[in-house]
């Protein structure tokens, strides 16, 4: 059979499926398919889901638009310019009234009962985002094996967002474990830069990134373990000015911050929003994990009411009394694994339970907690 | 009666040769509760920090008995 | 409420308590019925009949969600019709808050000398006062030079109308510009030349510090809130409108790509609907620009107090210092791809310098397309591009040639290919490659205009269906209720962006009408949207048409309907008897 080449462009986040890194919102490739392939083909050959894309167009006709995407069989022929866009675009029924379209979408717009005039479609979008393609089908096989989860539990991950707070030891972990299984959406707050001292632990970051900005180099680090995920940054401190804005938009949060201050926001912002918190923090050859969520059970303030006071002997900062490697990585996957399970409603959550880990004796110590009546937090929440 | 006692984290710095996670064997008289115990182990009232008996968190006025698991535990903030 | 007019004649001014019949007016329904009313059609655009209202949205200066837009009207010096342009800014807030529903500036003066007029809240007479004066030394200069001492004389909490030097050579091309919220002097009511019928009146700045005044009367607050609460509900969760959404996250020139692909982009003076440099210049391009000099994502921000979706960016230099804001679809198109231009630096500075003249940058952008056309530079010469928006900022005899506009320009040099509709030079959408646009560009009583057809209200959607919208009739039938919803919101005061989430989210719909009857003590309906909108248009089709511009100016240019147009090769076929229907089926 013969091959035909496409002249194949992608806006947005979607330049992330050209492989290799592009700059400036676009990337521009040629794609070499068998002749007769059709426009599900391209999609898989660039390992793209069918859900990720937005308005795309075949040599300047419109062909799909969220949630109409009438052209999943199109064959498509040699020097065909295909455009995908991201979700984030748009093209307004008042500008686009009377464009060229193809017959496949001209007839799909005579079907709808709108004619596509509408933008809501956006809640139809959701749906086709979780599924998932060939690509996927094999990447999370091992997965998919697994009865508690299949195809169905899949579909959640991917159409699941989960913010991870602070891009060090166990946001490196928790946010490449996540990112391998799958979550479609995954925001990384962090302000810093990778430095040297932060690399025996901080997984996710290289050598060659030190210096880089903590939130792009673990986003780079996720684009190149996982495509299909979707990867938000902030560079920033999760501050009590901009946590309601960065939080809003996910469904999880987990904690990967190197302070209290930090984590007694995350609780209030958790509290209020009804959101389950998957906590982790680690001290030299120690760690705690566990979930508060408090619709369901007590909360980080329940536990600790107040903040420590200046003097309290409490670490901080890792740096000041050491960490060893392993330990975050310990702590980080058992949060993963919390997300995951939250994310598919499997097995037995660690809320209202804590795990102490100590790695020197290596011993798990549980405590079970119960709700505090008194916890303003909780009160504040309801 | 006698009790074992587990501390964590930045709590070990009150026992002298503590190290997290690591039993310690100790006796308290009959009737003590989980406050007498932090007061026998220098623990100060105010530090921040969660006690449990047996796997359970526990307020202080908790009632120990014999052969009690007990431990405490502080918030840390590494990450 | 107050009509305050200011008459330039004397350098007086008088409140007036304004007649009945205008009670439920604001914003475009209040410029373009006075206009009507009190603006002789034949009168020349510069001269003394002529007067320029600006008037702030029936819940402008309220709690609304992204509501703070000012129409200003006059009779265009430009198209020679009615024209209302409008414009985001603290300014419009707060002349509704001096409870003030127009502000007409009449008369022209005996001598050349410009003035100021400062307005404030006179407590102790429950009414607003105004003072003038001297404003010689402001004239000639570019704007962000006089925006700073301006905010320096008359201290916090003022908001500024002006005009640039553009306006003060008359030219058809000058805006009324209005602060943005960092004082800059970037917000326009750009088209149409009102800048000029400004500068003709010698009034130089409208200064105004509401400090004191009661603000906006409500005739049903609970009303009021509920609808404010449900339109606030839409936008924050519409994929569009929300924060971090499309519009917060690329601008609005998230679209040059999309157009681009569609083929509908015009480059190099509409001969081509595709442009092979649009992937560097687009909003994306913008996005990740600026996230590489301040290695930081920025997300955009509002032209005005109380905007929720906020989509306007900032452009910085390689050293993270501010560029030009705001690089809007229109003028990145205008500058960028109509003049074959593919350098967000250079776009920028022209940008930029627009705001320093106070010139339209659609105008401009299009009058350059026309004069490259002519030969005067080739398309793509960015630095000839930019002296040439020098000249015309300076009054050169080309400079001045270029500043009549895009039809002007065509005239001088010879051109037959020329974008304008009604003398109003084309925006970003190719009427070949976007038909339903075209038939707007065409019948908008404006001009070439492509915020006439802006949004639709969904009760005519469901009309709609029985008529195939992809048909030409259903195409004009569309175009129609477009104009007249258009209107309506124009009127409301809310930015035209609110268009997507109250289209597509019914509750949003209700919300801003509820907002309105809470204001206005109305029982308005969707039914009354469509009626109050479809009667502004008559008005000002009315104007048009006694100023001598009727149905045979209701055309696109010639050449767009024998010339093909790549990538689709298509010529503009709508006939001109389904034009005619847009208005003559109203
Ligand atoms: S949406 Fe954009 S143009 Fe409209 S009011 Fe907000 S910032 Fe201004
Ligand atoms: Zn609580």
């Amino acid at each position: 059979m013969n091959d035909m080449e496409l002249d194949v462009w992608l806006y947005g986040d979607l330049a992330r499926f050209a492989g290799g890194t592009s700059g400036g919102g676009y990337a521009n490739l040629t794609v070499t398919l068998p002749a007769g392939s059709t426009l599900e083909g391209l999609l898989d050959s660039l390992g793209m889901a069918t859900g990720e894309r937005g308005f795309t167009f075949i040599n300047g006709n419109l062909s799909a638009m969220p949630g109409i995407q009438a052209d999943l069989d199109r064959e498509l022929k040699h020097k065909d310019r295909v455009a995908f866009f991201h979700l984030k675009s748009m093209w307004p029924a008042q500008y686009r009234q009377g464009a060229s379209l193809t017959e496949e979408i001209d007839e799909a717009l005579h079907k709808d009962p709108e004619q596509g005039l509408r933008h809501s479609w956006t809640a139809k979008s959701h749906v086709n985002r979780e599924q998932i393609s060939r690509d996927e089908q094999l990447r999370y096989r091992r997965t998919l094996m697994l009865p508690e989860i299949g195809e169905s539990g899949q579909e959640a991950l991917k159409a699941a967002s989960v913010l991870i707070i602070g891009a060090g030891g166990l946001g490196s972990v928790s946010s490449l474990y996540l990112a391998a299984a799958g979550v479609g959406r995954i925001g990384i707050v962090d302000p810093d830069s990778v430095e040297l001292s932060n690399l025996q632990r901080q997984i996710a970051h290289s050598t060659e990134a030190i210096g880089t900005l903590k939130v792009h180099s673990a986003r780079e680090r996720i684009a190149g373990l996982n495509p299909h995920v979707l990867v938000d940054t902030f560079n920033m401190s999760f501050n009590p000015d901009n946590s309601y804005d960065i939080s809003s938009d996910y469904d999880i949060l987990a904690d990967g911050t190197d302070n209290l201050k930090t984590r007694y926001l995350i609780n209030d912002i958790c509290v209020r929003a009804g959101k389950p918190y998957v906590y982790g923090a680690v001290y030299r050859f120690e760690g705690q994990v566990g979930v508060f969520d408090a619709l369901k059970g007590p909360c980080y303030r329940c536990l600790f009411p107040k903040p420590p006071q200046e003097d309290d002997h409490i670490s901080d900062m890792a740096e000041e009394e050491g960490m060893f490697s392993v330990v975050p990585g310990i702590i980080g996957t058992i949060q993963a694994s919390e997300v995951i399970k939250l994310i598919l409603g499997i097995g037995n959550s660690l809320s209202g339970r804590m795990l102490l880990c100590d790695v020197l004796g290596m011993t798990f110590q549980e405590v079970l907690l119960s709700k505090n009546p008194d916890c303003l937090s909780c009160k504040a929440g309801q | 009666m006698r009790i074992t006692l587990r501390v964590y984290a930045t709590l070990c710095r009150y026992i002298p040769g503590a190290s997290a996670g690591i039993p310690l064997s100790l006796e308290l008289p009959y009737g003590a509760t989980l406050a007498d115990l932090m007061k026998k182990m220098g623990i100060p009232g105010e530090e921040v920090k969660v006690a449990f008996v047996n796997g359970r968190a526990r307020d202080l006025n908790h009632v120990l008995e014999d052969g009690d698991e007990a431990g405490v535990f502080p918030p840390v903030g590494g990450g | 409420m107050w009509i305050l007019r200011i008459n330039m004649t004397d350098a007086t001014y008088r409140l007036e308590e304004p007649s009945p019949a205008y009670k439920n007016l604001a914003g475009r329904a209040m410029t373009s019925t006075l206009v009507s009313d009190e603006v002789p059609p034949l009168c020349h655009p510069l001269g003394p009949h002529n007067k320029l209202v600006f008037s702030a949205g029936i819940v402008t200066g309220t709690a609304a969600p992204t509501s703070s837009r000012i129409s200003v009207g006059a009779k265009s010096p430009l198209t020679g019709g009615i024209k209302e342009s409008n414009a985001g800014s603290s300014w419009g807030p707060a002349l509704a808050r001096m409870r003030i529903k127009a502000l007409v500036v009449e008369g022209l003066p005996k001598d050349k000398k410009m003035l100021g007029a400062f307005l404030t809240w006179d407590a102790a007479q429950d009414k607003p006062t105004l003072e003038f004066f001297d404003a010689s030394d402001y004239a000639g200069r570019d704007l962000y030079a006089i925006y700073p001492e301006v905010y320096e004389k008359f201290g916090k909490g003022i908001s500024v109308a002006s005009f640039g030097m553009a306006a003060e050579y008359g030219y058809g091309n000058a805006g009324v510009v209005f602060n943005d919220m960092n004082k800059r002097p970037s917000r326009y009511s750009g088209r149409g030349g009102l800048g000029s019928v400004m500068a003709s009146k010698g009034l130089k700045f409208i200064v105004l510090n509401p400090g004191g005044a009661p603000g906006v009367s409500m005739a049903d607050k609970a009303l009021f809130d509920e609808g404010r609460k449900k339109l606030l509900e839409a936008l924050q969760t519409h994929d569009i409108t929300k924060p971090k959404g499309a519009l917060n996250s690329f601008g609005t020139a998230v679209l040059i790509n999309i157009l681009n692909e569609a083929g509908g982009l015009p480059t190099r003076n509409f001969s081509s609907g595709r442009f092979e440099g649009a992937a560097s210049i687009a909003g994306e391009a913008i996005f990740e620009g600026v996230k590489e000099r301040l290695g930081k994502e920025v997300y955009n921000h509002g032209c005005s107090p109380g905007c929720t979706i906020q989509c306007s960016n900032t452009w910085y230099k390689p050293d993270g210092t501010e560029h030009a804001s705001c690089l809007e679809y229109e003028s990145v198109w205008a500058m960028g791809a109509n003049c074959g231009i593919d350098n967000l630096d250079k776009i920028a500075t022209m940008v930029h310098l627009c705001n320093s003249y106070g010139l339209d940058t659609i105008e401009t952008g299009a009058t350059i397309g026309v004069a490259m056309e002519g030969g005067l530079l080739p398309f793509g010469d960015s630095g000839g591009a930019i002296d040439l928006i020098h000249e015309i900022g300076r009054g050169s005899s080309i400079g001045r040639t270029l500043g009549g506009g895009t039809e002007f320009a065509g005239k001088a040099y010879g051109v037959v290919r020329v974008p304008a509709v009604k003398g109003q030079g084309m925006p970003a959408y190719e009427p070949r490659a976007v038909k339903g646009m075209g038939i707007t560009y065409a019948t908008s009583t404006m001009g070439a205009d492509h915020t006439s057809g802006y949004t639709i209200a969904p009760e005519i959607l469901g009309v709609m269906g029985k008529q195939d919208p992809l048909s030409p009739e259903g195409k004009a039938a569309l175009s129609r209720a477009f104009q007249a919803t258009t209107a309506f919101i124009d009127s409301t005061g809310h930015c035209l962006f609110i268009a997507f989430a109250i289209l597509d989210i019914a509750s949003g719909y209700q919300g801003l009408i509820d907002e309105c009857n809470g204001i206005l003590g109305t029982k308005w309906t969707a039914d009354d949207v469509y009626a109050y909108g479809a009667e502004i248009m008559k008005k000002e089709r009315a104007f048009n048409e006694a100023a001598g511009i009727g149905k045979a100016a209701d055309r696109l240019p010639e050449f767009m309907k024998t010339e093909p147009l790549p990538p689709h090769n298509q010529v503009f076929d709508i006939s001109d008897s389904d034009l005619d229907s847009v208005h003559g089926e109203m």
